[in-house]
């Protein structure tokens, strides 16, 4: 890291760039600048698309707060 | 100086209550609007109030000098100002230090996009991050989830405003180029209800009882089990005159455990959770209650908007030794170790609980030193001042930010070459200069 005669790290300045950019890239070019394209294992896929259906599954009386109590033992387990 | 101030206004969030006090403290010193998507039970105010829905160009916000975005971790109530934040600049005043819980459900859920949080994990922490983090929402292993995740409301900030010192170290990501500041929160405004508040005993409360009592949004984060067990372990005495009231909200699972937990302690008559509250019903408990309880742990707040409400009123608050709470000097708050299971709370509990002289003491106590800290005058004027540091340094800022606008037209394997070239151009025009009082605080 170094800081410029005006006393400012130029990592400061990277990061402010890179992060305007991961926050406002496209999907395509965002995944490609971070080579995350096709990295997930299963369980992360499967994971990604269950929280994606997660507010249909909640609206859903007893299933919702079924799914909820199973995920909520789960994540205790697994913390 | 014009002011868009993005809020809810909602009864079900205390950022609400902080709004209704810190927007019309600052509108005596400037011309404030408050922008809202309104809700069926939000607080009144007597400023001009607009619809987040009807804004639809950045150009609706260029009437004024600063638009001011409050974000906090409950995406209920914070995705549409945080929707307004990613397309307009603007301070941020952050209220929670982790925003995971926000992020994971306005990506994964809300904009139906889990790429994108994931994504964002992996840019901040690292694919491995990313990769647990999505395991963990399943219970399937991983440790991400809990990866505080507020950077994504500081891309876009020209300023960011917390609400206790170590929450500043957290949002200082841009040190030189973005003003940071901590000021401490105001009082609320009291709210005004139809009708007389009930007193203790219309509560049920007798005269000889001692009404210990939490408010807000309950989780596990305020240790109401923990609560409950330290009641268990109080001297007879003690114990035999609690009441212990939780006048709010919580997850079912968790109100059902606590109620089983204190059934089973032989405290089952001693404890009430009376779920979500309307403002006069939550006003009469607060009014009522010998002793406040407080506890935090971990500490995710910038703040904490329910001590703030307490410190309105004049009994004790036990708290945790933690975060916000710990900027308190020695003989106000009473303090107890973060972790703590129960007994030190009972031991803080105990002597509250048998000595009224001690509580009045250590009450008005904290009362005075809050009413002089929190004061709403102080909050506006320091808050004047800081936007007045973010307008000092916008020139500096906006001229990065273009070149961050800049890299969207760059192929992705080249924009790690481009930064570097940005860079060197910035620095090059002896751009930030930090000489005219840009730095942070």
């Amino acid at each position: 890291m170094s800081a410029g005669r005006d006393g400012v790290q130029r990592e400061v300045l990277e990061r402010r760039l890179l992060d305007r950019y991961a926050n406002c890239a496209d999907d395509a070019a965002r995944a490609a600048f971070l080579g995350t394209d096709g990295r997930d294992d299963w369980k992360t896929v499967v994971a990604s698309r269950i929280l994606g259906m997660w507010p249909r599954i909640k609206a859903i009386p007893v299933l919702g707060p079924a799914v909820h109590r199973v995920f909520t033992m789960l994540r205790k387990r697994g913390a | 100086m014009r002011i868009a101030w993005f809020t809810p206004l909602s009864a079900r969030t205390g950022i609400a209550k902080y709004s209704l006090s810190a927007a019309s403290a600052v509108s005596q010193l400037a011309d404030v609007d408050v922008w809202t998507t309104p809700r069926e039970d939000d607080y009144q105010t007597d400023l001009t109030v607009s619809d987040i829905g009807g804004l639809r160009h950045a150009a609706d916000l260029t009437g004024y000098d600063h638009v001011v975005y409050n974000l906090g971790n409950n995406p209920d109530m914070h995705a549409d100002i945080f929707d307004a934040y990613t397309r307009n600049p603007g301070v941020v005043i952050q209220h929670d230090k982790t925003m995971a819980h926000f992020m994971r459900v306005y990506y994964s859920v809300a904009h139906e996009d889990p790429s994108r949080y994931r994504d964002l994990l992996a840019y901040y922490y690292g694919a491995e991050a990313a990769a647990q983090a999505s395991r963990q929402i399943l219970g399937l292993g991983g440790h991400g989830g809990d990866l505080p995740l507020v950077e994504p409301c500081l891309w876009n900030a020209t300023g960011v405003v917390v609400h206790s010192e170590d929450a500043l170290a957290v949002v200082d990501r841009y040190p030189g180029i973005v003003p940071v500041v901590c000021i401490d929160h105001p009082f609320y405004l009291p709210i005004e209800t139809p009708g007389s508040s009930p007193g203790r005993t219309a509560l049920g409360i007798a005269a000889d009882d001692i009404l210990l009592v939490s408010h807000g949004r309950i989780g596990d984060a305020k240790r109401l089990e923990q609560t409950i067990r330290a009641l268990s372990l109080l001297p007879a005495e003690a114990r035999d005159r609690v009441r212990f009231v939780v006048a709010g909200g919580a997850h079912p699972a968790l109100v059902e455990r606590a109620l089983s937990q204190a059934r089973a302690l032989g405290l089952g008559d001693r404890v009430r959770i009376t779920g979500f509250l309307p403002e006069q019903e939550l006003q009469a408990w607060l009014g009522a209650a010998d002793v406040f309880i407080n506890l935090r742990y971990p500490s995710t707040e910038s703040a904490s908007g329910s001590l703030i409400e307490q410190l309105s009123y004049t009994a004790p608050v036990v708290v945790s030794d933690i975060g916000f709470y710990a900027t308190f000097p020695e003989g106000t708050l009473v303090r107890t170790p973060p972790a703590d299971e129960g007994t030190a709370i009972a031991s803080a509990l105990a002597p509250l609980i048998l000595d009224g002289q001690l509580r009045r003491r250590i009450g008005d106590r904290t009362h005075e030193y809050a009413a002089q800290r929190f004061a709403r005058e102080t909050y506006a004027h320091r808050l004047i001042e800081f936007l007045d540091r973010v307008s000092a340094s916008r020139a500096r800022l906006s001229e990065v930010d273009a070149i961050g606008r800049g890299l969207l037209d760059v192929e992705p394997d080249g924009v790690r070459a481009e930064v570097t070239r940005g860079v060197d151009l910035l620095r090059s025009r002896g751009i930030p200069d930090m000489s005219d009082g840009g730095g942070v605080s």
